[in-house]
């Protein structure tokens, strides 16, 4: 039973961590090294990891290299009014700006791509950018003010969410409990009363009767 | 303009719905504070005119009208939101 409990426990920390590190903004300190647009058929089994549309559509990505080598590749898509509450709707003018930063590796010029979302080359999914400015360099990174504050504000939340439950239980449902049970004690009372008054009236009749065969 | 109107009426009612919890919780807690100070400073009155009393005067006050902050400040959230995605 307690594996169980713990499993659970795991699952749904697994499932809330995930969906936050997917839904959070992140930057990524890249050289942009090409932009393109392709025709992309999504299987309706990812849809949740692409914008709404059509399942084939064409797909703005950004190709991007890190500092260390390794390539990372976006998606840009509007996120219109859907979730995560981006609201983005600028994505023409973030694929002119990122083509518009393309530099090549004699003369690397670095930029802040944030977006959110993951990267998985077996399941061919794209993190969406959201935005693109240059830094100074490679080592340009910044501390995480809006995650810190979104995260803080959850915090917040669940322990008012906490102390509203605690509260009503304190004041609506102990006193209702006692009131039940108030009354069932009266009622367990009363019961007590009848079943000694008839045990009375039940002795009593036993000694008229008694006094009778005297 | 579909996922405009689903996007608004979804947080409005999201919204509401803190709103209504946040009125009966602070209230509550408000009741509260004016039994535990009837309680302290002892023989004031009836429990329940003092306790009355302290509800109508907070009903009245600035603080319960506080509590549509959490209309406004998503609003301003939102439009934090939008104007740095798409104008910065």
């Amino acid at each position: 039973m307690r594996y169980v409990k713990w499993t659970l426990i795991a699952l749904i920390v697994l499932v809330v961590g995930g969906f936050i590190h997917y839904s959070l903004p992140q930057r990524d300190i890249v050289r942009v090294v090409g932009t393109n647009t392709e025709r992309t058929t999504i299987p309706s089994n990812r849809a949740i990891f692409w914008s709404a549309g059509d399942p084939t559509r064409d797909v703005q990505y950004i190709q991007t290299v890190q500092a260390n080598g390794k390539t990372m590749e976006y998606r840009n898509e509007d996120t219109g009014w859907g979730w995560p509450p981006y609201f983005k709707f600028d994505t023409s003018s973030l694929y002119t700006e990122a083509t518009d930063a393309v530099s090549n590796k004699a003369n690397p010029e670095w930029y802040s791509i944030s977006h959110y979302g993951w990267r998985s080359e077996l399941l061919s999914i794209f993190p969406n950018a959201i935005g693109i400015k240059p830094v100074a360099g490679p080592e340009d990174t910044s501390f995480p003010w809006v995650n810190t504050i979104i995260l803080a504000f959850l915090g917040v939340l669940l322990l008012l969410i906490w102390r509203m439950w605690v509260q009503f239980r304190e004041r609506t449902i102990d006193p209702l409990v006692e009131d039940a049970g108030d009354a069932w004690d009266a009622v367990d009372d009363r019961a007590d009363a009848l079943k000694d008054g008839a045990r009375n009236k039940a002795q009593g009749i036993k000694n008229w009767f008694g006094s009778l065969r005297k | 303009m579909l996922g405009f109107l689903k996007f608004f009426i979804l947080g409005f009612l999201g919204l509401s719905l803190l709103y209504g919890l946040l009125t009966i919780y602070v209230r509550s807690l408000t009741k509260e504070r004016l039994e535990n100070e009837w309680a302290e400073m002892g023989s004031i009155g009836a429990r329940d005119d003092y306790v009355e009393q302290g509800l109508q005067d907070y009903k009245k006050s600035m603080r319960p009208k506080l509590l549509l902050g959490v209309y406004i400040f998503p609003m301003i959230i939102f439009c934090v939101v939008f104007y740095m995605t798409n104008y910065m």
